[in-house]
């Protein structure tokens, strides 16, 4: 219990910043999602902090290398982002790159270019929690962020640009002793809702870029975004491929936590008959010499149930699903306001 | 094409069947690459004398020679006395990084925040062309100053070159001792700034930082409903302003422009036949219904996974025996 106690304290709680994104990673990222089409692009984000108080500017994204699809076997699921060698590699060697040319970088996170809301992976959260821990390790106090850009919105005119880090809840129960076990789960109370937490977004723009985006025709574009548009129906379908594949995942996590359970409540019907054998044992030891010494042992000395199996994938998949769904209903939801809007206002 | 008397290959001279101007695009996010290069202020006190930044321009190259600029990367180098020492290592292995990153990326050419051709940019421009001898490289200058010294909207300047006189691997260049590096002719080509739908839908934000005074806009606020109740709010102002103006224009206030009437009458001229009007009802409820069902379905989702995480709290087994 000490030892919970003692690393909790060691999570701060961090002060809440804000991700300033220049303007040309904003294009950036749209050009990124254009190309990858459905598919997940992830890649690497640089820039720096402590300029300006609680801002962490975002100023510098390369994609990784695209994914060769010779690792797609049957963990499909989590290998959209994936920080191998090879990757873990491009991403140096692109910082060094950027301090060759004198920029003040660092690398700061990742971000995900997807469809509908899919973007929550193990290998992901593994790796935001190494780079948080390495930021701790140079005593710097700020989260590793994962800006989550969601291309197929932007075709219908809709911005969705986010920025996550994980939530204090999340760190919590990850150093707490045990970590993903019920008992942690329930005291820092993280639940498959909050293992993110999301950040302020604004995007930075300069005079010269203003300058010359005033050249642009931006006027035709009014109003993209209130078509109602069949285009919502193939992300539909791309959402619901998602979600098929998320939920077959978290199946597949449920399977083992059942698995478990089963186990766990055979195991107790085995140690309870134990123990009230050696109470009889010792009762009728007892009966037949009223001194003789009894010993209550320990069940733990005969059994060895399975460990808890942690809650930590469970909660991973979980997440996954959840955030599909949210997104859904999103981009339903607006659909719906178009809809009902046309509806009322036409003599229909 | 500028109009000139000097005659350059375009770099779609490999096939001289297809005679079309040449064309290079700009795709919005390498211009913002470019522009925001340019506030990249490397300048310590060892370097002041840095005249202008260069950097590699990347991108593809369609069929018929058109040129397409995605990307771009400050190269560093060093001035001293008016002569360049350019970092040729950056140069190929920030290349080779791009390129896992994306394999179609070429370099295309370079860039220079200043205008004005000089010997170096002759020389830098040698070191582009041989290093992809079979297309002519662009140049790309990018100006934030008028003559005045006044700061103006940047201007994108694109060039081809080929170069002058004897070749320079010539016996007689040679025999003559002629140095012939760095001598190149620009001619000035025509730039095209492109964006897709895609990178419009950001760049609206960016504008809108554009006109804020601090050039930031937030996004975290923005979310899509409030995106939406955004341009339903523009859009009727402007039906507001429209019919502002056709009330004037009826009442007689106001002398009514012709071209306006027009664009208003092809508008909102649709007399729908009672089929039609029923077909819009049907289609308008069908997608109804459809939003609702996935809403539905997925609030369902929601709710089992809720159950499922409230069902799987199990205890430990020390827990579980207390």
């Amino acid at each position: 219990m000490s030892a919970v106690q003692e690393s909790s304290e060691n999570v701060e709680v961090s002060p809440s910043y804000t991700v300033k994104i220049n303007a040309s990673i904003a294009l950036k990222l749209a050009s990124i999602g254009e190309s990858s089409n459905s598919n997940v692009t992830t890649g690497p984000i640089y820039g720096f902090d402590g300029v300006e108080d609680n801002i962490i500017s975002v100023t510098h994204t390369i994609p990784f290398p695209a994914f060769n699809n010779i690792n797609t076997n049957n963990n499909g699921f989590d290998d959209f982002f994936n920080l191998r060698s090879s990757n873990y590699k491009f991403q140096q060697d692109y910082l060094e790159k950027l301090k060759l040319a004198d920029y003040t970088a660092n690398l700061l996170g990742w971000f995900v270019s997807s469809t509908g809301g899919k973007f929550v992976s193990q290998s992901l959260i593994e790796s935001l929690y190494q780079l948080k821990e390495t930021f701790k390790k140079n005593k710097s106090k700020i989260p590793s962020l994962l800006i989550v850009y969601d291309p197929s919105k932007s075709k219908n005119g809709y911005l969705s640009l986010k920025c996550y880090k994980l939530s204090d809840s999340f760190l919590k129960t990850i150093k707490s002793e045990n970590k993903f076990i019920a008992k942690n789960l329930i005291e820092n109370k993280l639940s498959y809702k909050n293992l993110f937490d999301e950040l302020p977004v604004i995007i930075k723009s300069n005079h010269l870029t203003n300058l010359k985006i005033q050249e642009f025709d931006l006027e035709s574009s009014n109003g993209l975004n209130l078509n109602i548009l069949p285009s919502t129906y193939e992300n539909l379908k791309a959402s619901t491929d998602n979600l098929h594949e998320a939920v077959n995942h978290f199946n597949h996590n449920l399977g083992n936590m059942n698995y478990f359970q089963r186990m766990l409540a055979k195991d107790i019907a085995k140690i309870s008959k134990w123990e009230s054998k050696v109470q009889q044992d010792n009762e009728d030891k007892l009966k037949a010499n009223p001194n003789a010494k009894v010993e209550t042992p320990d069940w733990r000395s005969e059994f060895k149930p399975l460990a808890p199996s942690s809650k930590y994938e469970y909660l991973i998949a979980s997440s996954a699903v959840n955030n599909i769904c949210n997104n859904l209903q999103v981009t339903e939801n607006i659909e719906f306001v178009k809809a009902t809007g046309v509806k009322n206002s036409l003599p229909l | 094409m500028a109009s000139t008397a000097l005659h350059i290959s375009n770099p779609n001279y490999t096939n001289t069947r297809i005679i079309s101007p040449l064309k290079v695009s700009i795709d919005a996010s390498a211009l913002l690459d470019v522009i925001e290069a340019t506030y990249h202020d490397n300048s310590d006190s060892k370097d002041a004398t840095r005249t202008r930044l260069i950097g590699t321009l990347l991108g593809t190259r369609s069929e018929d020679g058109n040129v397409s600029i995605k990307t771009a990367y400050i190269v560093p180098y060093t001035e001293k006395d008016g002569d360049i020492i350019f970092e040729e290592s950056y140069h190929f292995s920030t290349y080779q990084l791009y390129k896992r990153s994306n394999v179609d990326l070429q370099v295309v050419g370079w860039f220079s925040t200043q205008d004005n051709l000089d010997l170096s940019t002759g020389l830098l421009h040698e070191f582009y062309s041989k290093s992809s001898p079979n297309y002519s490289q662009i140049l790309l200058t990018l100006t934030h100053k008028d003559s005045n010294g006044e700061v103006v909207s940047p201007i994108i300047n694109t060039y081809v070159s080929g170069p002058v006189g004897l070749p320079a691997s010539s016996q007689l260049a040679h025999s003559l001792g002629l140095d012939k590096s760095g001598a190149y002719a620009f001619v000035s080509v025509e730039n095209e700034i492109v964006y897709s739908k895609n990178a419009l839908t950001s760049i609206q934000f960016i504008s809108k930082a554009a006109n804020n005074e601090n050039q930031t806009t937030t996004i975290s606020s923005n979310d899509e409903l409030k995106q939406l109740e955004d341009s339903l709010n523009k859009i009727s102002s402007m039906v507001q302003i429209l019919s502002d103006y056709t009330a004037k224009v009826t009442s007689g206030e106001i002398k009514g422009n012709e071209k306006i009437g027009q664009l208003l009458l092809s508008a909102l001229k649709f007399q729908l036949s009672e089929n039609e009007i029923n077909e819009i009802k049907l289609q308008i409820e069908n997608h109804t219904n459809d939003t609702l069902l996935v809403e539905y379905l997925s609030s369902c989702i929601q709710q089992q996974l809720d159950l499922s995480s409230k069902l799987t709290n199990f205890m430990l087994p020390e827990d579980a025996l207390k």
